[in-house]
């Protein structure tokens, strides 16, 4: 069995440089390299799978040493892997359209038309590019001579290449010496090649074409992959719900209008793509997408029925098919395979059950891979019998040794079987092989078998620089005429100016979890600070005003039972364990936790859409709420306040100084700027609306403002004798009314206003502008006085004004199709 | 023409002839439907035995698109789309074809047995093998239980002569199964009708073509229409006819090459003159007349279908 860093006792040639690297940091150093990539793995929220709704997936995992391949092995594989594409590209052509392989029996037809892959809907449809076949991965193994052995081609929705960008950034970070002396391939280019390969397959349109990432959703597996895949193409990412077919082509909707869409980078399993010509039952694609495809005004990528080629059963072919249709000799061998429907094949494989392994042509139907030698007697007769009753479904293959390839583990350097994916895409009319690619190893020693259902391990892939010029020659080449496409202006979309409601609506929810997270963190932080003060001083104006305080947090957080209502004198009396839940429970609804974590959520799914600098902020954020809250009663709610509102500080920042001013920017704006108004709405109402004794209305009036951050503009203003000359009249006029407070309702009003005009939207603007004249109106020393009845009646009608300003807002800009249904008429006739 | 080996055979059947079909789906919705996205197999197709002299389909209200192609299985099939706030749908075919279908020589399909006849379509190079494998693969409503290769044993064997077997297979359905309506849905298996005994002639021509599949004769399901006759002395009411469904098996032409036999197992007997092919398919979700996805929070919608089947004077 042959070792990707030593070759029988020596070190391979081209991982010398990682084996000093592993010898100088020895075993302590390399844990450590461990961990570092493990929190810049958390840091950057890179996930792999998931359960179900609501669970989170589990982290991605990298090991920290590379996979070195040399440039002389690379250029053999990068020849063999471009053949490999130009041979399944003409029969992928060949399949959908005369179908001459299966009619001259160079393919066995049942083994073609047998397979799942095969969708007899796209019978006729084609790429208006000479190749059909745009991206296509394929799994290697090296087999024990050191030849690289192909073990499936991925044709479906290949993942991954994002993957193996962001392992790329991550060992590039964690071992910054030895990457930065290392002479390493650029992936980036591949996916600027990408970028053009989408254009060019456009069909005909006179504007640049419109490209979109179509996604089954943030619960897929690969979301992670999906997601940056879209950002590093700049292209957005959507699901079933942003699409529609009109016209007879597919549009994205967005919050302003219909847009026309070009090209589908598709992510969908091309079965789940379209309810009306495929499978019914799937709520994840576009009713009528074949249809637009096959009138060509859409071009999907990878086309709708590429899954043929993943079929095990065409591989006994492909070597005499290849000599027919390129003329050319297999380059890649592949393991030994058998296609059970043809008899000779299926005696072989009977006959030697128990040495083979099976492989069922379809994956979906169980297990992809059945080692014959792991079998009982009663399993192997099982599968005699399934090969025997449908043996167009199975093939078998010899089995093939790994190659291992050593990974940082608690006991040291272990062996690790090692699977290699690489991707190659077609722009131009030739196959562009990424210099690079995913590396996976098994999780369990010995194991053969490397998928990431079972949770297995990651390894960025170094593809070293030729000493010769060839293709660096290529690359600059590239670089060049790549600069452009990231340089060249960008289609309307991808400044943002459309958005899919869906996302729109992710983003403003973000905007407003994160205000209500900060929001409450202030408040809390006051509330602690005067509990603290006065707790033991019972019957002073200062405890009264924390009572005041407290009870306000219940109302506004509205998390109850609390310091208000059932157990509230409790409560009230030892007031800090309820001020820990409301800030690190996250099972609270409405305390801080709570919301940074659907803050987080929120901007997952909205990846794309977002400044990677968000996911390092929101793991602060999380690690010091889980922090506090593991450490229980010994938490002290100042230092964790403090801390979580320097990470909702920096979120702001991120946002403020990272975005441009579109509409991605304008409902997370939107979204801060609604929910502050509301929160300092509610906020007065519970604490300065109501009379009290002047020196407890003094310091309730600090708190409140502290808690606004707006106490330093006040004692400014009053020291100067500016606004209404009672401490209550200044505050809240400068809460309310006034525009130049950063933390007023009229200010919120205004941005509101403004994020709207980016969105756009007139007819919300005249409801904004309605609420703004209320608040112009108001006198606010006349509304101060008389025991503060019309300070009261004003709050509320602001409440209600802002509360039908934000139903507007989600009912007129995150509308959802109406739910789909399938029907289907039967065919009845009775007996004569 | 070997009537005596074929008692279900009725020269008169076997004339030529033309019908006028009218075929009306009507959708009715207790709520707007916002968009609606269907895929209607109505256009008759020509076979060797059918010419189509004119044809016409109708939608109301008026679809924002209808597109037309050739499918896989070479039927003609619409893409309907409407976008128009709707709550009833009425998709109306009209169409005239001369039928003129003559009986099959089962005398000489006799000269193979089921098993040679298997033989002779896999290898012969006459035989397209992308249309012979398409109609022999199981699909999603032909699958091959063991309870269907135990029913298919009871009619078909490996060295029953292949004109007797067909007969047979048609003849034995009918005796074994039922005519239930409502017994089945789009959903009932063949395990589960093969337990019941009951159906419709969907269900019948699933059984047929699977019966024939596992026994390696490629079979497709044919969806079209049949000529009713009212009962003596009453007259043929509006709307009464229905669309019908039955199995047509792929056999060797005696010369080299194939052809194909249509069986009605719903009615005893081989197709003659009177049935009337829309399109065949692998089985029913292949030819479905209308389907579709509709966009609506309706919760409810009712079906009704009119069918006439009228003999023109020739």
């Amino acid at each position: 069995m042959s070792d990707e860093l030593v070759d029988g006792s020596a070190v391979r040639p081209e991982a010398i440089d990682l084996a000093e690297t592993i010898e100088s940091l020895g075993a302590a150093g390399l844990m450590a390299r461990r961990a570092a990539v493990r929190r810049l793995v958390q840091d950057d929220g890179i996930t792999y799978g998931s359960g179900s709704e609501g669970a989170a997936g589990r982290q991605w995992e990298v090991d920290p040493l590379p996979l070195i391949i040399d440039a002389a092995q690379w250029a053999a594989l990068e020849r063999g892997l471009d053949q490999r594409a130009r041979l399944l590209d003409l029969v992928l052509a060949d399949l959908y359209g005369s179908q001459r392989l299966l009619r001259e029996r160079r393919i066995p037809a049942a083994a073609v038309l047998g397979h799942p892959g095969f969708l007899s809907a796209a019978v006729g449809t084609r790429l208006p590019t000479e190749r059909q076949l745009f991206l296509h991965a394929t799994d290697l193994a090296r087999s024990g001579d050191g030849a690289w052995v192909v073990l499936s081609d991925r044709t479906q929705a290949p993942s991954g290449a994002g993957y193996a960008m962001a392992n790329r950034r991550l060992i590039a970070r964690s071992m910054e010496g030895l990457h930065r002396s290392t002479g390493i391939r650029r992936l980036r280019g591949f996916f600027d090649r990408m970028q053009l390969a989408l254009d060019e397959v456009a069909p005909h349109t006179d504007d640049r074409p419109r490209v979109v990432l179509l996604t089954p959703g943030v619960w897929s597996e690969t979301a992670f992959d999906q997601a940056f895949t879209a950002t590093l193409l700049g292209r957005p990412l959507v699901q079933s719900d942003d699409l529609t077919m009109r016209g007879g082509r597919v549009w994205l909707r967005t919050t302003g209008r219909l847009e026309p869409i070009d090209v589908m980078l598709r992510r969908v399993d091309a079965d789940y793509s379209d309810s009306l010509d495929l499978r019914p039952e799937s709520r994840l694609g576009v009713p009528g997408l074949v249809e637009a495809t096959r009138r060509g005004v859409v071009s999907v990528v990878n086309p709708l029925g590429a899954a043929v080629l993943e079929n095990p059963a065409l591989l006994p072919y492909l070597a005499e098919v290849s000599r027919t249709v390129l003329g050319e000799d297999l380059e890649l061998p592949h393991a030994e395979t058998w296609w059970c429907g043809d008899d000779v094949a299926r005696r072989h494989v009977l006959a030697r059950l128990d040495q083979l392994v099976l492989r069922p042509i379809s994956r979906a139907s169980g297990r992809p891979h059945i080692f014959g030698w792991e079998l009982s007697a009663a399993e192997l007769e099982d599968h005699r019998r399934s090969i025997e009753a449908q043996p167009w479904a199975w093939t078998a293959q010899e089995p093939m040794p790994l190659s291992t390839a050593p990974i940082v583990t608690p006991s040291g350097l272990q062996p690790r079987s090692l699977v290699l994916r690489t991707f190659a895409l077609a722009e131009g009319g030739r196959y562009h092989v990424m210099p690079g690619g995913l590396g996976r190893v098994a999780t369990e020693a010995n194991s053969l078998l490397v998928t990431n259902q079972t949770g297995a391990l990651s390894k960025d892939v170094w593809v070293l620089s030729s000493p010769d010029a060839e293709h660096r020659e290529r690359d600059r080449t590239d670089a060049g005429e790549l600069g452009r496409v990231r340089l060249a202006p960008q289609p309307a979309q991808t400044r943002g100016i459309t958005l899919a409601p869906r996302s729109a609506e992710d983003l403003y929810w973000c905007g407003r979890y994160t205000e209500r997270a900060e929001a409450t963190t202030r408040l809390l932080v006051v509330a602690d600070n005067l509990a603290a003060d006065n707790i033991n001083r019972p019957s002073t104006p200062g405890f009264s005003a924390m009572t005041a305080t407290l009870q306000a947090v219940t109302e506004v957080t509205t998390v109850r039972p609390g310091f208000t209502g059932v157990g509230a004198e409790d409560r009230l009396a030892h007031p800090f364990e309820h001020l820990r839940t409301l800030l690190t429970a996250p099972d609270v609804v409405g305390s801080v936790a709570f919301y940074a974590r659907r803050a987080g959520q929120t901007a997952s799914d909205v990846r794309e859409q977002l400044s990677s600098d968000i996911w390092s902020v929101l793991s602060r954020l999380d690690r010091t709420l889980a922090e506090a809250l593991a450490e229980g009663s010994e938490s002290q709610i100042q230092p964790v306040g403090a801390k979580s509102l320097e990470s909702l500080l920096a979120l702001s920042g991120i946002v403020a100084e990272g975005l441009v001013r579109d509409s991605t920017w304008a409902f997370i704006d939107a979204g801060r700027r609604i929910e502050r108004a509301q929160v300092i709405t509610r906020l007065l109402r519970n604490t300065l609306a109501i009379e009290r004794p002047p020196i407890v209305d003094g310091q309730l009036t600090e708190a409140v403002l502290r808690a606004c951050d707006s106490v330093i503009t006040h004692r400014r203003r009053m020291a100067a004798g500016l606004g209404p000359a009672t401490p209550i009249g200044s505050a809240v006029d400068l809460l309310l009314l006034d525009g130049t407070n950063p933390r007023s309702v009229a200010y919120q009003m205004d941005r509101l206003g403004e994020d709207l005009s980016i969105v756009p939207d007139v007819r919300l603007a005249t409801e904004i502008r309605e609420i703004v004249t209320m608040l112009r109106a108001v006198d606010i020393d006349e509304v101060c006085q008389g025991g503060r009845l019309d300070l009261v009646d004003l709050l509320i009608a602001l409440e209600q004004r802002l509360r039908s300003l934000a139903d507007d807002i989600e009912a007129t800009h995150f509308v959802h199709q109406a739910p789909q249904r399938s029907f289907m008429v039967a065919e009845l006739m009775g007996r004569r | 023409m070997a009537i005596e080996s074929n008692p279900t055979m009725r020269p008169e059947h076997h004339t030529p002839r033309r019908y006028e079909v009218r075929h009306e789906t009507a959708y009715t919705y207790d709520d707007d439907v916002t968009a609606s996205y269907g895929r209607a197999c109505l256009r008759p197709r020509l076979t060797p035995h059918q010419a189509v002299q004119s044809h016409d389909i109708s939608i109301e209200p008026e679809p924002d698109v209808l597109g037309e192609h050739v499918d896989f299985f070479g039927n003609f099939s619409h893409y309907v789309e409407i976008l128009r706030p709707h709550q009833s749908l009425v998709v109306t075919k009209r169409s005239v074809v001369e039928v003129d279908w003559p009986a099959v020589d089962l005398d000489e399909l006799d000269a193979f047995t089921v098993a040679s006849a298997a033989e002779r379509l896999r290898t012969d190079p006459l035989v397209d093998p992308v249309e012979a494998e398409t109609y022999l693969l199981p699909s999603p409503l032909v699958s091959f239980e063991a309870e269907v290769h135990e029913y298919a044993s009871s009619h078909l064997w490996p060295d029953r002569p292949l004109g007797e077997a067909i007969l047979a297979l048609t003849r034995g359905i009918y005796s074994d199964f039922r005519y239930t309506k409502g017994a089945t849905t789009t959903k009932t298996t063949l395990p589960e009708i093969i337990t019941s005994r009951e159906g419709v002639c969907q269900d019948f021509a699933h059984l047929a073509s699977a019966c024939l599949r596992v026994h390696g004769l490629p079979a497709r399901y044919v969806s079209g229409y049949i000529e009713t006759v009212p009962p003596p002395g009453k007259p043929k009411l509006a709307g009464s006819d229905a669309t019908h469904a039955w199995t047509s098996v792929m056999v060797p032409r005696p010369g080299g090459g194939s052809m194909w036999v249509d069986l009605d197992p719903t009615n005893d007997h081989l197709a003659d003159s009177r049935y009337i092919v829309t399109a065949w398919g692998r089985d029913f979700r292949d030819v479905s007349p209308l389907k579709g996805v509709i966009f609506t929070e309706s919760k409810k919608s009712t079906l009704k279908v009119g069918v006439d089947v009228i003999r023109l004077p020739d």
